[in-house]
């Protein structure tokens, strides 16, 4: 096995894109958990919903021109829609109980929510071609890479500095702060929690519904895609810390390079390399690489 | 007291008898209701005694069943031998998942996902050997005998299901009133005051995974002996995680007779819908079954079905006048 360098700088390159998708999807679960303190196995289904109602709309809105980018706004909207139904009518009666009760509630949702996109949808693996203009590639060192990874790759971190800036400087983004430190306080200090968890895990859906929406055009989108990705997101979250945005940001960035490079050495097992990173952070920082110790 | 346990009694001699009055088919289904009655009450020792969540308890089912088969084919190791081997490595790896978990003070969902992340690792090892029949799995032979735990007709199965669901609820019963079982209890109600008051805390966390993982790498033996076909995703993989864990929550979390009557619920209708469904071309659609009835079953008895059991015998088991 000869390492050509300019094979290795693209593998990089499809590693980073990779976390760019990853942490859209993580940073959703990690803003949930954070305020609502809810570990939401649904959330790789909303992911996958995304990802599958964008290629409804793509098909629906074909005589428009930018169809792609109507049919992710179309798609993530919806899901978040529904992501606030959940939280309404389900999630909300699960604060108080146990939390087994609450992992267990939202693995059910897994199961509905797979199976009705099995019988929309079916068994077939679908698939959304790129926007027009993202289409064909850039030379780098001589080898090709997509032009819709470099628009990912720009993506990620403008996304993560929007978010960034709408929890620091914005009313709402102070106020689910707030929430995640102590919520008692803020409901005593006559803030509408209820509907602020609303929001949140509508915010959250929303980030993974987009993830889905935007990884349509570069994989296949087919059943069980729901759990393969709430595994890694589960990964990146622990690495980085439950709850922590930036460290989201962080453990996206170790875990999709490390997979891509890993793939080089152990093609099959490079999976193996982000466990062992996890099991190192879990025994050497228990709460994650930026994350706050749970005080429970 | 007493009435209780005539009426246990009464349930004994019925399921003895059982076998005179049924045909193959309904015995199997009898079979699965003992089958995952026991795997239930095994993942029931740690979550729901200690409180600590396990969402990766497929790993030792899957040890218990690649072990077992392992020893078998390679070297004509009886069944009934091998799956103690098989315990005992479901013992270490637990042992280890146990020691990182507990020693470095994991909590909540931190220890949750390290015990997905155990069981996800191992699938991907194991779809990766050779000699273990890596990603296609491993089929068994079939060749009855009570030497290779492999028997023609479902009445000797029936009987070691059976068996394997009394012993697990005499052996639970008995930590339940032991001393360990009793600071088991106080580490899921308050570990930090249990610590306080002098409880090694880790070292009966650590007793609770090993009697759980040996418990329920056993169930693996009889499922690869039993079903005849050995598959990582489906050994390993987090649905049969969280389907071992349903009936004991529908039944009632951390109960002795939890487990039980979460089976005789689930496991008839699981497999009756299945069967169903399939005849129709709708194979799946009683994941969504299962989904709406867990949903059921969180939202309005979160302490599972047994308290409703509970008050339907207080009758019966309690006469005017108290104990």
């Amino acid at each position: 096995m000869s390492f050509d360098l300019s094979f290795v700088v693209l593998q990089l390159l499809n590693g980073l894109t990779n976390a760019m998708f990853i942490f859209l999807i993580a940073s959703g679960l990690s803003i949930i958990f954070g305020v609502l303190g809810v570990l939401n196995f649904a959330h790789g289904s909303l992911y996958m919903l995304g990802a599958y109602a964008t290629y409804q709309c793509v098909s629906l809105f074909v005589d428009f021109p930018g169809q792609f980018w109507w049919a992710v706004i179309a798609a993530s909207v919806a899901v978040a829609l529904l992501g606030g139904i959940i939280e309404r009518l389900l999630l909300r009666r699960l604060y108080h109980q146990v939390e087994i009760n609450q992992l267990l509630l939202t693995y059910a949702l897994v199961l509905v929510l797979g199976d009705l996109a099995r019988f929309i949808w079916g068994v077939d693996q679908l698939s959304v071609s790129r926007p027009a203009v993202l289409r064909g590639a850039v030379e780098i060192l001589g080898q090709y890479f997509p032009k819709y990874n470099v628009f990912i790759l720009f993506l990620g971190p403008c996304v993560a500095f929007l978010f960034w800036f709408f929890m620091l400087r914005t009313r709402w983004g102070r106020m689910v702060r707030a929430a995640a430190l102590d919520r008692e306080t803020l409901g005593a200090l006559g803030v509408n929690v209820d509907r602020l968890f609303t929001v949140v895990f509508m915010i959250g859906s929303w980030l993974g519904a987009l993830g889905g929406a935007l990884v349509a055009p570069v994989i296949t989108i087919r059943p069980g895609m729901d759990v393969e990705i709430i595994i890694n997101a589960f990964i990146v979250v622990v690495i980085g810390g439950l709850g922590s945005f930036w460290g989201t940001f962080l453990g996206a960035l170790i875990v999709g390079p490390v997979y891509a490079l890993g793939i080089l050495v152990f093609p099959r097992l490079s999976m193996i390399f982000i466990y062992v990173i996890m099991v190192v952070v879990l025994m050497t920082r228990p709460w994650g690489l930026l994350g706050r110790p749970l005080q429970r | 007291m007493k009435r209780l346990y005539l009426l246990l009694a009464a349930i004994f001699v019925i399921l003895m008898l059982l076998p005179l009055f049924l045909d193959n088919y309904a015995l199997g289904i009898f079979v699965m209701i003992f089958y995952w009655a026991y795997v239930g009450q095994s993942w029931n020792v740690l979550t729901g005694y200690t409180g600590h969540i396990s969402l990766g308890h497929a790993l030792y089912i899957g040890i218990g069943a690649y072990a077992t088969t392992y020893l078998a084919q390679t070297f004509g190791l009886t069944p009934w031998i091998g799956m103690f081997l098989g315990g005992f490595i479901a013992v270490a790896v637990a042992l280890f998942l146990g020691f990182l978990g507990f020693r470095f003070g994991l909590r909540g969902v931190y220890f949750v996902i390290m015990t997905i992340a155990f069981a996800e690792i191992t699938r991907l090892v194991v779809s990766h050997i050779e000699a273990l029949g890596s990603f296609t799995g491993i089929f068994l032979d079939f060749n009855p005998s009570f030497y290779n735990f492999q028997f023609r007709e479902n009445v000797p199965y029936y009987y070691i299901a059976l068996g394997f669901m009394l012993a697990s609820l005499a052996a639970v019963r008995l930590i339940e009133v032991s001393k360990v079982g009793r600071f088991i209890v106080a580490i899921r109600e308050d570990e930090e005051a249990a610590q306080a008051l002098g409880v090694n805390t880790f070292k009966y966390n650590m007793i609770a995974i090993a009697i759980s993982a040996f418990m329920t790498s056993l169930a693996g033996a009889f499922y690869a002996n039993y079903i005849f076909y050995l598959h990582p995703n489906s050994l390993f993989g987090m649905s049969l995680s969280i389907e071992l864990i349903l009936r004991p929550i529908v039944g009632g979390l951390g109960t002795l007779f939890g487990p039980v009557i979460g089976s005789i619920i689930l496991t008839p209708l699981s497999e009756i819908s299945r069967a169903y469904f399939a005849k129709g071309g709708l194979e799946g659609l009683h994941l969504i079954l299962y989904g709406v009835l867990t949903i059921l079953v969180v939202l309005f008895m979160p302490k599972g079905i047994i308290v409703y059991v509970r008050r339907l015998l207080r009758p019966i088991l309690k006469p005017a006048g108290g104990k």
